[in-house]
């Protein structure tokens, strides 16, 4: 039967072995070597970019502060108009226009009822007292104040007043005129531009 | 015996010198690995984000520099439109109280529109606007409230109304009252009545942006509204004699200066 016989020394072998692992060595080392020194010079190449984008940037930046500068007057009266604009704008926005909300009031009284006396709240409330003819009269005004019909109210003003409540009635022995007390809300948003 | 060990010593000694010089170049090479590492790409790495933040923000101030000033030189191209903005926002909301102004062209309105004045009387107090989200304490604002009184007719009174609500200087109607006869039409009225002025001292910001927009639709509109109101061109002689009230202690309407006091 044929056999293979190993006839290398065991020294020869050791020798062998250490020679594979010094050259292994060597070539992974000097592999991670070449690794770091490219990591190290993209990292390098990256800085220098950033450093050059901002000193571009910086060398703009004094450029446009010096022309700007040179600008303040402009500058001052555009600030000015800006606040007042604001200022201006925000009043508007929020001003009641109460033009309305007597103009709608003068629509809503009824024949034979009349105010006598007029009041707001700065809780959007208004009260009103008067008299009329007849109760039907009070009745009325107070349809007209809370449920007004198309042809009592202006398109968009039908929920002016609400929560009308009459407060107190009283007939007058006097001369049979009936005096009344009401009071309402109304709604602000329908008195805004 | 000594002969022995100092065999074994040089025999140690020579292997590890045999060792030290077979592995030479991975050892250069580890250590230069070591210190590129320890030394730059370290440090790199931590100074990189500080790097591109501070390049970020460059980057943002210059754009927004680039942007003023673009918009600065528009404005001067309009100057003569920001001037006339100017004065007209100034005619609307005054820079000062101007009270017997106010005073002058309150009872100029009652009177145009038939009410007789009884009462008129001024005191001062400060309001805030409703702030936008930016810069809140721009929009303080100071106010004159006005306590008037008149006598007239209810259609008078809608027509007064509806003139101080196209006036220009900017009033405002905080409350109205009034009481009536049972036997004529006359009302008696009570207003209470508030006009803004804003004083405004900016300074240039050379890195703070600047808003407005004179070409913005919703400035350009509010300059047609502001257009279409009624300036009333009054000085303190135009003041006519009223009857003056003498009601609860208040500050009474005086052409001397130096007499104004807040609330």
């Amino acid at each position: 039967m044929a056999q293979s016989i190993n006839l290398v020394p065991q020294s020869e072998k050791r020798e062998q072995a250490k020679k594979r692992v010094i050259r292994a060595s060597t070539v992974f080392t000097i592999f991670l070597l070449l690794c770091v020194l490219g990591a190290g010079g993209y990292l390098y190449y990256q800085q220098v970019q950033l450093e050059t984008q901002l000193t571009e940037h910086k060398s703009n930046i004094a450029g446009l502060r010096a022309d700007i500068n040179e600008l303040a007057d402009i500058e001052i009266v555009a600030r000015n108009l800006d606040k007042k604009y604001k200022a201006v704008s925000s009043i508007l926005t929020s001003r009641s226009y109460y033009s309305k909300l007597f103009a709608e009031l003068e629509k809503r009284v009824p024949p034979y009822v009349q105010i006598l006396d007029f009041s707001m709240s700065k809780t959007s409330e208004v009260s009103i007292s008067g008299s009329g003819d007849n109760y039907i009269a009070i009745s009325s005004f107070l349809a007209n104040l809370g449920r007004p019909s198309k042809e009592v109210a202006t398109e968009g003003m039908e929920g002016l007043f609400t929560d009308v409540t009459l407060n107190s009635v009283q007939l007058e022995n006097r001369n049979n005129n009936v005096k009344y007390f009401i009071t309402s809300k109304y709604t602000q948003g329908d008195l805004r531009k | 015996m000594n002969l022995k060990d100092t065999a074994q010593v040089n025999i140690s000694t020579t292997a590890f010198k045999e060792t030290l010089i077979n592995f030479l170049v991975p050892l250069i090479c580890l250590v230069i690995t070591t210190l590129v590492g320890l030394l730059w790409i370290m440090p790199a790495l931590r100074n990189l984000p500080a790097k591109q933040q501070e390049l970020a923000e460059a980057q943002k101030l210059d754009n927004q520099l680039t942007t003023k000033k673009a918009h600065l030189e528009k404005l001067l191209d309009f100057r003569n439109v920001v001037a006339e903005d100017s004065d007209l926002f100034d005619k609307v909301l005054s820079s000062e109280a101007k009270v017997p102004e106010l005073l002058a062209q309150i009872n100029l309105i009652a009177v145009e529109n038939g009410l007789s004045v009884t009462k008129l009387n001024y005191s001062f107090s400060s309001k805030v606007a409703k702030a936008s989200t930016e810069t809140p304490s721009a929009n303080l604002y100071e106010t004159v409230e006005v306590s008037l009184g008149s006598t007239g007719t209810y259609s008078q009174l809608k027509a007064f109304l509806e003139s101080l609500e196209n006036a220009a200087r900017l009033i405002t109607v905080e409350d109205v009252r009034y009481t009536a006869d049972e036997d004529s039409a006359a009302l008696n009225i009570n207003f209470l009545l508030s006009s803004p002025y804003l004083f405004v001292e900016s300074s240039a910001v050379t890195d703070e942006a600047v808003t407005l927009d004179i070409t913005d639709k919703s400035f350009t509109n509010l300059i047609n509204v502001l257009k279409d109101l009624r300036f009333y061109e009054v000085t303190a002689d135009d003041m006519p004699e009223i009857a003056k009230e003498e009601s609860e202690p208040s500050e009474e309407i005086e052409v001397v200066e130096g007499e104004e006091s807040s609330e």
